[in-house]
């Protein structure tokens, strides 16, 4: 028996590459969604890695940084925020 | 003298002469004749002041006659032709006997015509009432029967009347278990538009429309059968929707309600049985589609149900074409408002997303002389409802082709991962044999089955298992799948092997599960490729079905702290308890009595709770 496929119609869904279940530490909104102030998620509402190995939806954190309170921290431990490249 | 032998003889003779007189060939003079005949007669006998009744009786009896041949004569308007006879021939009749009865000075019969007309307006719209229900099925071949109708309407004002007989032929005949929702779908959007036609006003439509709505919201399948007319482009509710009138809101304040009351100065009071419970002033003015929708409190339902069907399309969109499925949403935003559609708006972009990564991955794989026989649809998982994940493994060279595909979705889209949805696809593949090739459109899972004998041509269901890391009741009805094609057979007990050639199928078809494979391989190629589709189509809704059902009772298992909860406190209770105490407690959540039911016997499974004699218990 020889079997070719000639058409293979599939469907997928993405995730973000974060561990399962996680939701951004700042608008507590899973990551594969969008941020409160997006409509549409993924490349309209990208992630941000932070060197801490923190992750946030970007514009939850750029919203953060700007807050004068955050004191270029990263939210979760306090430390500088470097954005990882 | 004879004809006037006793009252039955009069009225007969009344009849026959009116009958003539509606113009049944006899000549104007003999009529005459004849009438001034009789009435010189009565007169002679001083009786014409008593026959009085008798003419009328009479009267009655020829339009009864004459209306009873129009009975589902519905598609031209025949009131107006009987009117005019009858109206003629009365007054013919009336001066007749006015000149005769008067000459007498014994009678002062009343106008005939006048009578005639009022009897025949009753009769008329007694026959027509009686019929109006059939008639709206009909509709709107029977428009000239209601436009007869809605004149009949206008002289004797009896709308009310109409609609309370409307009503009860509606409750005897269409809301029954037997009639389908969309038969009851249909026949209520032409039972608006008859009776819209029938009482511009639309005071008494709520009368008859009340009770078909109070049984629509009983039926569990209403929404889904209205959304579904809504998007097949050749319905009315598609116009309504395409016209894109009235946003649809929820509850509004009522007392806006009264102000637009005040402003309309054609304003009726409501009959007393259209209470306003269901705010019909605001209906009066709304299209059918508004009318539909608001069977419910609230729209949610439609928009949910639309997502669920958008998503259904979508999946089973081939060609990444949305054009069709673009303008839908656009005309739903207009009707339910911008936000009620984001998710569907994701779900689009989805697809327009997925469309151009397969053009990305396809000229990878061109640059590398691959060929890439997958096109993949990917979707943003928060925004799409959740499938039922079949877990088994692809086979090496399936899960090579989806790793290819992954591979370049991943280099276009850093940081991003594929999951792969077995439940959701469609292989077309190519099956070669010793004797014949056959192509098949086939689910995923059922083409791994067949790619595990690919390298192994006989296995026995325990390595196949094995080889798919799937349960038996997993592999069995894929099994049976190629086995009803002709492609395997079971050669003993477990033991399952490619049918290489038709022959050995045939000698082997007196196995048990054989018996169909002999029958499908004597088609020839072509014959068996349409079996294998509608075979493989038939399997696919079954199994979404069921896979839905489980889907809403495993999205249960988040209360079960709750279920858990109320068993500790009031010791075991029975299903309807445990339903009635779940809606106190999560308002908003649609939990239906089978969904639970289903929940409840999973966990019964998994052994966390007894069912004995009706009631669940904690274990």
């Amino acid at each position: 028996m020889k079997l070719t496929i000639t058409d293979w119609k599939d469907v997928a869904g993405w995730r973000w590459d974060v561990p399962d279940d996680e939701v951004c530490g700042i608008c507590r909104v899973p990551f594969d969604a969008c941020c409160p102030t997006c409509k549409t998620p993924g490349d309209d509402c990208p992630l941000i890695w932070g060197e801490c190995s923190h992750v946030f939806h970007m514009h939850c954190l750029l919203k953060w940084l700007e807050a004068e309170t955050s004191q270029q921290q990263c939210p979760m431990d306090r430390r500088p925020w470097v954005t990882a490249k | 003298m004879d004809i006037l032998r006793s009252d039955d003889d009069n009225v007969n003779w009344y009849h026959q002469l009116y009958n003539y007189a509606l113009g049944s060939g006899y000549g104007a003079q003999q009529l005459v004749d004849s009438i001034a005949r009789g009435c010189g007669l009565l007169v002679e006998l001083r009786i014409l002041d008593y026959t009085r009744g008798q003419v009328l009786n009479a009267v009655d009896r020829a339009i009864r006659d004459c209306v009873s041949t129009r009975e589902f004569q519905w598609e031209q308007r025949c009131l107006e032709p009987i009117q005019k006879t009858i109206c003629l021939s009365a007054s013919v009749l009336d001066i007749l006997l006015h000149r005769f009865g008067s000459e007498s000075g014994l009678v002062d019969i009343m106008p005939l015509d006048k009578y005639a007309e009022t009897q025949l307006f009753r009769q008329f719209s007694e026959l027509r009432m009686s019929e109006l229900f059939s008639m709206i099925i009909d509709f709107p071949d029977s428009r000239p029967a209601i436009d007869d109708l809605r004149q009949c309407v206008g002289a004797m004002h009896n709308m009310r009347e109409i609609a309370v007989s409307l009503r009860r032929a509606v409750q005897q005949r269409l809301l029954h278990p037997g009639a389908t929702t969309s038969d009851i779908l249909t026949q209520y959007i032409s039972t608006i538009r008859c009776l819209r036609l029938l009482d511009p006003s639309s005071t008494v439509l709520e009368i008859v429309a009340r009770p078909i709505r109070d049984y629509l919201r009983l039926r569990d399948d209403t929404v889904a059968c209205i959304v579904q007319d809504m998007v097949s482009e050749e319905s009315e509710l598609f116009e309504d929707l395409a016209s894109g009138q009235g946003i649809i809101m929820d509850d509004g304040p009522e007392g806006i309600i009264y102000d637009e009351d005040c402003a309309n100065t054609t304003w009726e009071p409501l009959p007393i049985e259209a209470k306003s419970v269901y705010r019909t002033a605001q209906r009066r003015d709304a299209d059918v589609l508004s009318l539909l929708v608001s069977i419910y409190d609230t729209k949610d339902v439609f928009v949910q149900e639309f997502e669920a069907s958008l998503a259904k399309r979508l999946l089973a969109c081939t060609d990444y074409n949305t054009a069709r499925e673009l303008r839908q949403v656009e005309m739903m935003k207009l009707r339910f408002g911008g936000p009620a559609m984001e998710r569907c708006e994701v779900m689009l972009k989805d697809m327009a997303d997925s469309k151009r990564i397969n053009q990305n991955v396809l000229d990878a794989s061109r640059a590398q002389h691959a060929e890439m026989p997958l096109h993949a649809t990917v979707v943003s998982r928060q925004f799409w409802a959740p499938v039922q994940l079949e877990s088994f493994a692809m086979p090496p060279k399936m899960a090579a082709i989806r790793d290819r595909y992954a591979g370049v979705y991943e280099s276009l889209k850093p940081a991003r991962k594929l999951e792969w949805r077995d439940s959701l696809g469609q292989v077309t593949m190519n099956i070669e044999l010793e004797d014949r090739s056959v192509e098949v459109s086939v689910r995923p899972s059922q083409a791994a089955v067949l790619f595990a004998f690919q390298d192994l041509p006989r296995l026995t269901l325990e390595e196949l298992t094995l080889a798919l890391e799937c349960s038996e009741d997993f592999v069995l009805p894929r099994v049976r799948f190629w086995l009803a094609r002709g492609v395997l057979r079971e050669i003993s007990q477990g033991v399952f092997e490619i049918a290489e050639t038709l022959a050995t199928s045939n000698a082997a078809s007196g196995s048990a599960a054989g018996n169909t494979s002999a029958s499908h391989t004597r088609h020839n190629g072509t014959a068996a490729h349409s079996d294998d589709e509608y075979g493989g189509e038939e399997e696919e809704d079954q199994e979404s079905t069921a896979a839905t059902a489980d889907a809403r009772s495993e999205a249960l298992r988040v209360h079960f702290n709750y279920i858990v909860g109320m068993l500790t406190n009031f010791g075991p209770l029975p299903l309807d308890r445990i339903l009635g105490m779940l809606g106190m407690f999560l308002p908003g959540e649609n939990t239906t009595a089978e969904d639970l039911r289903n929940f409840l016997a999973m966990m019964v499974r998994e052994d966390r709770l007894d069912l004995v004699g009706g009631m669940y218990k904690l274990k």
